[in-house]
């Protein structure tokens, strides 16, 4: 049962995923090459700016595969009005966490393109001895970033309609709230800076996303 | 268990202008139940909701002994299902739908899978979403008979089909149930289909089953009577009048439920003289239950 949602999942995906493989597999080496070859970016302090660029990047591109997947991964379904998944002798829960397990395997596709993309770049370029290449370390954030993005989505576009309507608007009603409150109530301020400080850094639930991205570093 | 399906109270309101409403349904085990209705009465919505797809307002449904939705998934695992449309994923080929359909069945059948899909001329590497009207529905029946169901739910299986396709498909059906005994709850607006399939009849219209009797019961009970003289009022009779109109000259039709010879001696009795007793096929009786029933605003039989 695993294998064979793991195949139509593929099969959905494979698509977009091959283009977010190919592209997360060729962004560290192409930027490197016009950094180094067109701009003549070379020292160390250069070198970490054109890393950063590379991070950012290849994490956009995380997280466009994982929402693209999990808005693709819904379609398949959609398409034929759910009622073959409803058909199937299986609980939704069962059902739901098959198709998400499933979209988490395939999306360490772009992952794995970026970590042999950034090592094969890393490998063209001299680093000075106080920087290092951490090709993993940002392959591997680039696929917590993709299940994040792609559990977001799918939540949304899994949850019945009207409850995923009832969670957008009260996601933009707080933050709403919260940005008003940074103004208007002073004494608040500091707090609400801290809680968004928590959720876009590590380890906040976010921090994946918002922290600082690189692929050469001191 | 003598009921492959019991519903009773059922409740389900979808939009502001559609709604069930107290529907009581008795599937029995082994029968062949024609789910007759016109377009937009509700077979559909009701298929669902005994599937476990859409979450009843109120009531009960047991299908195989399960209680549906909270029981739905045991249920479905014994229940061979044909949509009204093809649901299967169009990238899918024959081969890798049956395969993916095979993974979530205990009870599938790989040899009469793969029997079946040679004898509805099925190629295998053809993709789904390319699939003919008449090949889809063919898949569609090779996918439900194939997990070897004890209950099998078909919405209008053979709509669109062409004859000999639709032939292919109710062969492959009425092959399966006589060697099987499984239950066939077929739902249709092509009533002759019916009439040679089934051994039980439900009627809905307007969200609500307005008759449900055997097959028999349903053809026999209803008559169109030719009668001179009938008078105006008939305020008791033993049987019940579901229909008057005028005839030729002083001359009558009535259409009524649950007839029987022997009240032929009602007529003598008054200064009516019947003068012809006419069988209904299984159409006219559908639309003179349908007319009842709307003329009731209720249940017709």
């Amino acid at each position: 049962m695993f294998a064979q949602t793991l195949y139509v999942q593929w099969k959905w995906n494979r698509d977009f995923l091959a283009f977010y493989t190919v592209a997360a597999f060729v962004a560290p080496l192409l930027i490197l090459w016009i950094a180094l070859t067109y701009l003549g970016f070379n020292s160390a302090r250069e070198l970490v700016m054109v890393g950063g660029i590379v991070g950012v990047t290849t994490g956009a591109i995380a997280v466009v595969a994982g929402l693209t997947v999990a808005w693709q991964g819904y379609g398949v379904d959609d398409h034929v009005g759910h009622i073959y998944a409803l058909s199937l002798p299986v609980t939704r829960s069962r059902a739901l966490v098959l198709r998400a397990a499933t979209a988490g395997i395939i999306l360490a596709l772009p992952a794995l393109g970026l970590w042999l993309g950034a090592i094969l770049a890393t490998t063209q370029i001299d680093l000075p001895p106080m920087l290092r290449s951490y090709a993993g370390s940002l392959a591997a954030r680039a696929l917590l970033a993709a299940w994040l993005a792609h559990t977001g989505m799918f939540a949304l576009r899994y949850a019945a309609g009207r409850r995923a309507k009832l969670v957008l608007a009260t996601l933009v009603i707080t933050v709403g709230v919260l940005g008003f409150a940074t103004e208007a109530v002073p004494s608040a301020r500091e707090a609400i800076v801290s809680l968004g400080n928590f959720l876009v850094s590590n380890p906040g639930p976010f921090g994946v996303v918002f922290g600082r991205w690189t692929l050469i570093d001191v | 268990m003598t009921h492959a399906i019991s519903i009773d109270g059922l409740a389900y309101r979808a939009g502001r202008h559609f709604a069930i409403r107290d529907l009581h349904m008795r599937v029995p085990n082994g029968s062949v139940y024609g789910f007759l209705g016109p377009n937009g009465s509700g077979k559909t919505t009701t298929i669902r909701l005994m599937l476990g797809m859409l979450p009843p307002a109120d009531g009960t449904i047991t299908v195989l002994g399960h209680d549906v939705p909270r029981g739905a998934h045991h249920a479905l695992a014994r229940i061979g299902y044909v949509p009204e449309r093809l649901h299967l994923y169009p990238m899918l080929t024959v081969e890798e739908t049956m395969r993916y359909h095979a993974s979530f069945y205990e009870r599938w059948d790989a040899a009469e899978g793969e029997r079946l899909r040679r004898a509805f001329d099925l190629r295998a590497e053809q993709r789904v979403g390319r699939l003919s009207k008449g090949e889809a529905g063919k898949l569609m029946m090779l996918l439900a008979l194939s997990v070897r169901p004890e209950l099998l739910v078909l919405d209008e299986p053979t709509d669109g089909l062409d004859p000999v396709v639709r032939r292919d498909v109710l062969a492959a059906l009425l092959e399966y149930v006589s060697s099987h005994g499984a239950t066939v709850l077929i739902s249709s607006h092509l009533v002759h289909e019916q009439e040679r399939v089934c051994d039980w009849i439900g009627v809905m219209d307007g969200g609500r089953l307005v008759a449900e009797m055997p097959m028999n019961a349903f053809r026999s009970g209803i008559k169109r009577l030719r009668i001179a003289g009938a008078p105006p009022h008939t305020t008791s009779t033993p049987f019940g009048i579901l229909a008057r109109r005028a005839g030729a000259g002083r001359e009558e039709e009535w259409v009524v439920r649950d007839w029987r010879d022997d009240m032929t001696s009602w007529f003598a009795s008054g200064d009516a003289a019947l003068r012809e007793v006419v069988d209904l096929d299984l159409e006219e009786t559908f639309v003179e239950t349908l007319r009842a029933a709307r003329n009731a605003g209720g249940r017709a039989a």
